[in-house]
């Protein structure tokens, strides 16, 4: 459904997207993660168009896209990251609005409407001025807007920021039944819980290069059945590089002031681990221990935390 | 437009604030028994004569017409020089002890004008009248100076005047009436008071004033009332509407495009509402021809303002940068152009700067047709320069705003 190839974009000489390729299959449930400023908000502007890329190239449906084509955008559905909605009318004439907007007119877009504002539980309020909605009502709101026109491809990006988890719960419920509707979805955001719960296959994204992509398995796999293991306290970088030596298969993955980690696979057990620690003249704060993970996957890619 | 339709304060209150400004001024100038529309000279008249010439002079004052533009007190001479000093009065005529006697004895006298120095306009009313009064005076004295010569002996003679005395005397004067009888009456030239409204249009010159005078603010207020709706861009940027407008199946050009034409449309509107109510509130009428003019120049002359505006909203960063700017522009353009104050009270320098405002051209043929005294090939260069405006501007202004939406 979706197929970009070397897409990059670059502002005032740094390079926000680096040559990314990616493919969307039809139907599917595709996640971008990474952290603020990964580059995933710029790949969705290119994606529909609001900015032109330096390089590459992408195809929605088999047909390659550019600028000149905005009749191709009909088969797109975008849910920006800000809510982007008209603030001084009400949710039915912003439906209405973007509605018309997609051609769609008459008893069909009355009837989406109302199918819409029910299905995001906004029907009683469907009068009121948007101005006067919870952060809630408008993040639904504004996927509303977005699949009016039951759009082939939907473009979220991180629809579920800054909002209470009840509502974060709802979004994330009304993505999973618009994606078995049939609407192949591309869907950004920084909240690994969201990619494991929502995502059929990911990208993991960081400085604007994918680092990884595939299934959840298969991405896991690249920390394969190692453990990580978060060590914070008082250590010599010495005695920290040293200790890999000392333990069979043990991986340091990164080391920082005061934080190191390793990665240790999971048939070895963690007591010797930590035996080991205090024999090497740590003080031992604070010990994380990480199963498989995408989060393991993202600190053995980048050596940090993804809410880092 | 169902944004503005569900929040229609702002534009309500741009659209009778020239109804309410014509309203105003039209109280002013409205028709009724009043014959004078300015305020009355304010004359202090002090007669150290209090002879029958002096009394000539002083009643003029309240005689037809100077009765309604004079208000004449007579204090003493202290009194009077301290009201003049204190602001209280805008002349202070003084006439002097011998003033008749010197006239008889045909000697020069003078007649004193003292000026508030703290008024303009009103104090050089009353020196004109004066100076009228005392050449009006000056010749009749010396148009009659043989018979007043016997009148004057009569005068200072001891003796009761005989009857042959005043027969002569009356024939005399009878003679010299008769002599300029050819010349005096009837008046060669006589003072025609017209105007130019009332002569062509029949309608009264009060609702014709006020037509004028709206002209002038409307295209004004159309000036703020665009500036209004084209902020919109900017606010559909602020609220990322714009952006999720250009991610559906509408071109950049096709967005821009539509926003120039909803500033024509809502400025279209804002004047047609304007000048319904200027027709049923002040009883403004046109003739068939008039109005088919004064529809297709106002509609250039929108458009021209849709590009004038559109193109300011181009060259500024943010909404609040336009926010402050495009009023001072306005301000500027309004008054140089004739928009504000009527063209030609204002001064010279001014007068000669008022062509490089695309405002006067508006207003100097808006007001052109409401008078009724001028068609198409009179309105040429005014009608070429709205339409210059009107493609360059908004076309500059389609472009940019192409350029400017573009990342």
């Amino acid at each position: 459904m979706l197929k970009v190839e070397n897409l990059t974009k670059s502002f005032n000489g740094k390079l926000a997207v680096d040559h990314i390729s990616f493919e969307v299959k039809k139907g599917e449930i595709f996640g971008f993660l990474g952290p603020n400023g990964a580059g995933k908000s710029t790949t969705i502007n290119m994606i529909c168009s609001l900015l032109k890329p330096d390089s590459g190239l992408i195809y929605i449906d088999g047909i390659e896209t550019s600028f000149t084509k905005p009749q191709l955008r009909k088969k797109l559905g975008v849910v920006p990251q800000d809510v982007a909605l008209y603030e001084e009318i009400s949710a039915w004439e912003n439906l209405r609005f973007w509605g018309e907007l997609y051609g769609l007119k008459g008893t069909k877009l009355k009837n989406r409407i109302k199918e819409l504002l029910s299905f995001f539980g906004l029907l009683d309020r469907e009068k009121d001025k948007v101005k006067n909605y919870s952060g809630g009502m408008r993040r639904r709101l504004n996927l509303a807007a977005g699949i009016i026109h039951q759009p082939e491809l939907l473009l979220l990006d991180e629809p579920t920021v800054g909002i209470d988890p009840q509502a974060r719960h709802h979004i994330l419920e009304s993505v999973k039944k618009i994606a078995r509707d049939g609407t192949t979805i591309l869907y950004t955001t920084h909240y690994m819980d969201e990619a494991e719960d929502l995502c059929d296959r990911l990208a993991i994204i960081d400085h604007g290069r994918i680092l990884a992509s595939g299934s959840q398995e298969s991405i896991t796999k690249i920390v394969g059945e190692n453990r990580l293991l978060k060590v914070s306290g008082q250590f010599t970088p010495e005695n920290a590089e040293r200790l890999p030596g000392e333990i069979k298969e043990l991986t340091l993955i990164s080391l920082q002031e005061n934080e190191v980690v390793y990665s240790l696979p999971m048939k070895y057990g963690t007591g010797e681990f930590i035996e080991k620690l205090h024999k090497a003249g740590f003080t031992i704060e604070n010990l994380s221990i990480k199963e498989p993970s995408l989060d393991s996957v993202f600190i053995k890619l980048t050596g940090r935390e993804l809410r880092d | 437009m169902v944004r503005r339709f569900y929040n229609p304060s702002g534009f309500i209150l741009l659209v009778s604030l020239p109804l309410i400004f014509t309203f105003l001024i039209g109280s002013i100038f409205s028709s009724s028994d009043k014959k004078n529309i300015l305020p009355q000279v304010n004359l202090l008249i002090v007669d150290n004569d209090s002879s029958f010439v002096s009394r000539l002079v002083t009643g003029a004052f309240g005689q037809g017409d100077m009765k309604d533009m004079f208000e004449t007190r007579y204090p003493d001479i202290n009194t009077g020089r301290q009201m003049i000093e204190e602001g209280e009065a805008s002349a202070l005529l003084i006439i002097p002890e011998g003033f008749q006697d010197s006239l008889l004895h045909e000697k020069q006298t003078d007649i004193s004008l003292i000026k508030n120095p703290g008024q303009a306009f009103a104090p050089k009313i009353a020196e004109e009248a004066v100076k009228i009064l005392s050449e009006g005076l000056d010749k009749i004295l010396r148009i009659g100076a043989k018979p007043l010569r016997s009148y004057r002996k009569l005068l200072e003679g001891n003796q009761r005047p005989t009857n042959t005395q005043i027969s002569s005397m009356a024939i005399e004067i009878n003679t010299l009436f008769s002599g300029m009888d050819n010349y005096i009456y009837p008046p060669l030239i006589e003072l025609k008071k017209e105007s130019l409204t009332d002569q062509q249009q029949g309608n009264s010159s009060s609702q014709n004033m006020l037509a004028y005078l709206l002209a002038g603010i409307v295209v004004m207020f159309l000036l703020f009332i665009i500036d209004s709706m084209a902020r919109d861009v900017y606010i559909e940027m602020e609220n990322l509407t714009l952006f999720r407008i250009l991610t559906g199946p509408v071109s950049v050009k096709q967005f821009i495009f539509s926003k120039q034409l909803f500033l024509f449309i809502s400025g279209f509107l804002a004047y047609v509402l304007v000048w319904l109510a200027a027709i049923i509130l002040f009883g403004i009428s046109f003739r068939l021809y008039q109005f088919i003019l004064f529809f297709l120049f106002s509609i250039l002359l929108i458009a021209a303002i849709t590009g004038i505006i559109g193109f300011f909203y181009t060259l500024v960063k943010s909404r609040s940068q336009g926010s402050a700017i495009a009023p001072v522009i306005i301000i500027v353009f309004s008054a140089t152009g004739g928009a504000m104050i009527p063209l030609n009270a204002l001064p010279p320098f001014l007068k000669n700067i008022a062509v490089f405002s695309p405002v006067f051209w508006g207003v100097d043929g808006l007001q052109k047709i409401l008078i009724g005294q001028y068609g198409i090939s009179q309105l040429s260069q005014h009608i070429l320069i709205l339409v210059s405006l009107t493609l360059v501007l908004n076309i500059a202004a389609f472009f940019m705003f192409e350029r400017k939406f573009r990342i």
